[in-house]
């Protein structure tokens, strides 16, 4: 532990740039999975998009970053990409779950007393899916941590900038001062995310 | 305080409903009106075109042949969303909203319709204190905090909220248990029918329906088997069906779903006892048993006609 000690600076600093690339890629990601799900959950054509997606997840990450680097070349904006990339899977099969499962009855029960389609999306399906969807965000999100240390080697800055230098110089003190705050941190927004999952679990019960 | 503006009147001409070509159709040609403010109840075996029927006058299912006219209005020229808050709609329990309050659920037409707030607050205790749920305890409860027969009270509030004048209940008791089932249903009917609503109402419990119902539509096979007074299915069922659905041969049945008013005739009765015009036949009898010759029948107090065995005798036994 000796070198998070002496470095615990630039370890804070590093592990702040990695929750900074975190959200950015899960922000883009619910910005297209949202969507996407969404529209999966009504047609017909959700299976196999969802298979389409989960073929994409199959890639190895590093071989996709490697892949990305000519077109979008080296740092944040390229892992930000391949972060989303993956998470794409797990959040617009989870949205599209959740929205699916939204118990007819309901919905029929806000229309019938004069919802449109947009108040009874807004007050009565969201609420409905969102317990499922937060946990597809939850899963998505302790992948994107472990994933991002990975996304180092194309030269984005983070806690993998750590475990990178520590493998080249074989020192396994500056391995663990990159590993150890990446797991805490996966831990930490998994304990975090369930909470709010149960909280909108409860609400609908 | 007035809570409605008064029922309207609701005609079906010639609906027809078909899913598909194939198969038979779920309505098929069903002519029959709804007189303003009165408890018309539909009965008839599952799939047999209750449900569907009730959907056509709010939309949930539109006919592929006829119309349905609101105060002679075809309901396909207004637009949706006005057509169907301006009707109550009540359904088995399911139909509150988990996420909401009672307070939230019962003012969810109120608020669509974009009542001021403290208009909205006000309406939604007077509508608790209506079905017997104290708006201190129960305002901010959730649906999961009440029992049965609390959530269906809770219910019918959210139904009647913007003072409708149809009223469309889809077996909206089915979820209590039988015991709590029978007081519950005719406590909510009556107060139902005292707010001048017109009432639409699908069953399957044909007894205690027919208690409060006004007039009685048995659906089958997507058809009208029977349109009439509760007098009317019992006394002269139209076909085997109704006569088997409603047991019509059964005097003590009769006895317990035909009313003191249904019996009596005009006239004044100086003196004799009064019994209430809504009261079943065979408590009218335990007190021709218990010795009383004539009775005087009364509606809300005022005297509205008389009755003795002889009478009852012919309703029962005609």
């Amino acid at each position: 532990m000796s070198y998070i000690v002496q470095n615990g600076a630039e370890v804070g600093a590093l592990a702040f740039d990695h929750i900074l690339l975190v959200l950015t890629a899960l922000a883009a990601a619910l910005l297209v999975a949202a969507p996407i799900g969404v529209a999966a959950a009504r047609k017909r054509y959700a299976a196999p998009l969802i298979t389409l997606l989960g073929a994409l997840y199959t890639i190895p990450s590093l071989a996709l970053l490697a892949f990305l680097v000519p077109y979008t070349g080296l740092g944040f904006w390229t892992a930000v990409i391949v972060l989303a990339a993956y998470a794409q899977f797990i959040l617009v099969r989870n949205i599209a779950a959740g929205f699916a499962g939204v118990p007819t009855a309901q919905i029929e029960t806000a229309r019938a007393l004069g919802m449109n389609a947009r108040q009874c999306f807004l007050q009565i399906e969201l609420p409905f899916a969102l317990p499922v969807a937060i946990g597809g965000i939850r899963i998505a999100t302790v992948s994107m941590i472990a994933i991002a240390t990975v996304a180092a080697y194309i030269g984005a800055q983070d806690l993998g900038t750590l475990i990178f230098n520590g493998l080249n110089e074989h020192y396994t003190q500056e391995i663990l001062a990159g590993s150890i705050p990446a797991a805490l941190l996966a831990i930490l927004a998994d304990g975090l995310l369930r909470t709010v999952e149960r909280r909108a679990q409860r609400r609908i019960a | 305080m007035t809570l409605t503006s008064g029922g309207a009147e609701i005609r079906f001409e010639s609906v027809g409903v078909r899913y598909a070509a194939t198969e038979r159709p779920a309505l098929d040609d069903v002519t029959f009106a709804v007189p303003s403010g009165a408890l018309t109840v539909l009965v008839g075996p599952s799939g047999g075109g209750k449900t569907t029927l009730l959907r056509t006058v709010n939309r949930l299912v539109a006919p592929t042949a006829g119309r349905v006219l609101v105060d002679g209005t075809d309901v396909a020229s207004v637009p949706l969303e006005e057509l169907r808050r301006g009707i109550g709609y009540a359904i088995q329990a399911v139909g509150l909203f988990p996420h909401y309050t009672v307070a939230q659920n019962v003012a969810v037409v109120p608020s669509l319709l974009h009542w001021p707030p403290d208009e909205i607050t006000r309406r939604v205790d007077e509508l608790l204190r209506l079905v017997h749920l104290d708006p201190a305890r129960y305002r901010n409860r959730y649906p999961r905090e009440l029992s049965g027969g609390e959530a269906q009270r809770a219910g019918v509030a959210r139904a009647i909220a913007s003072k409708p004048r149809i009223l469309l209940m889809d077996e909206p008791f089915g979820a209590v248990d039988a015991i709590v089932r029978r007081s519950l249903q005719q406590e909510l009917l009556a107060i139902c029918k005292s707010l001048g609503s017109t009432i639409l109402f699908v069953t399957h419990d044909v007894d205690e329906a027919l208690q409060l119902a006004d007039r009685v539509v048995v659906l089958k096979d997507g058809r009208v088997e029977q349109h009439g007074s509760v007098l009317d299915v019992m006394l002269r069922p139209a076909t085997g069906y109704v006569r088997d659905l409603f047991r019509a041969d059964d005097v003590l049945r009769r006895l317990r779903i035909l009313r003191v008013g249904d019996a009596m005739r005009a006239g004044e009765a100086g003196g004799a006892p009064q019994i209430d015009a809504d009261e079943p036949l065979l408590h009218a009898l335990e007190r021709f048993l218990q010795g009383e010759r004539r009775l005087s029948v009364c509606t809300q107090g005022v005297a509205a006609g008389v009755l003795d065995l002889d009478l009852l005798r012919a309703a029962v036994l005609p």
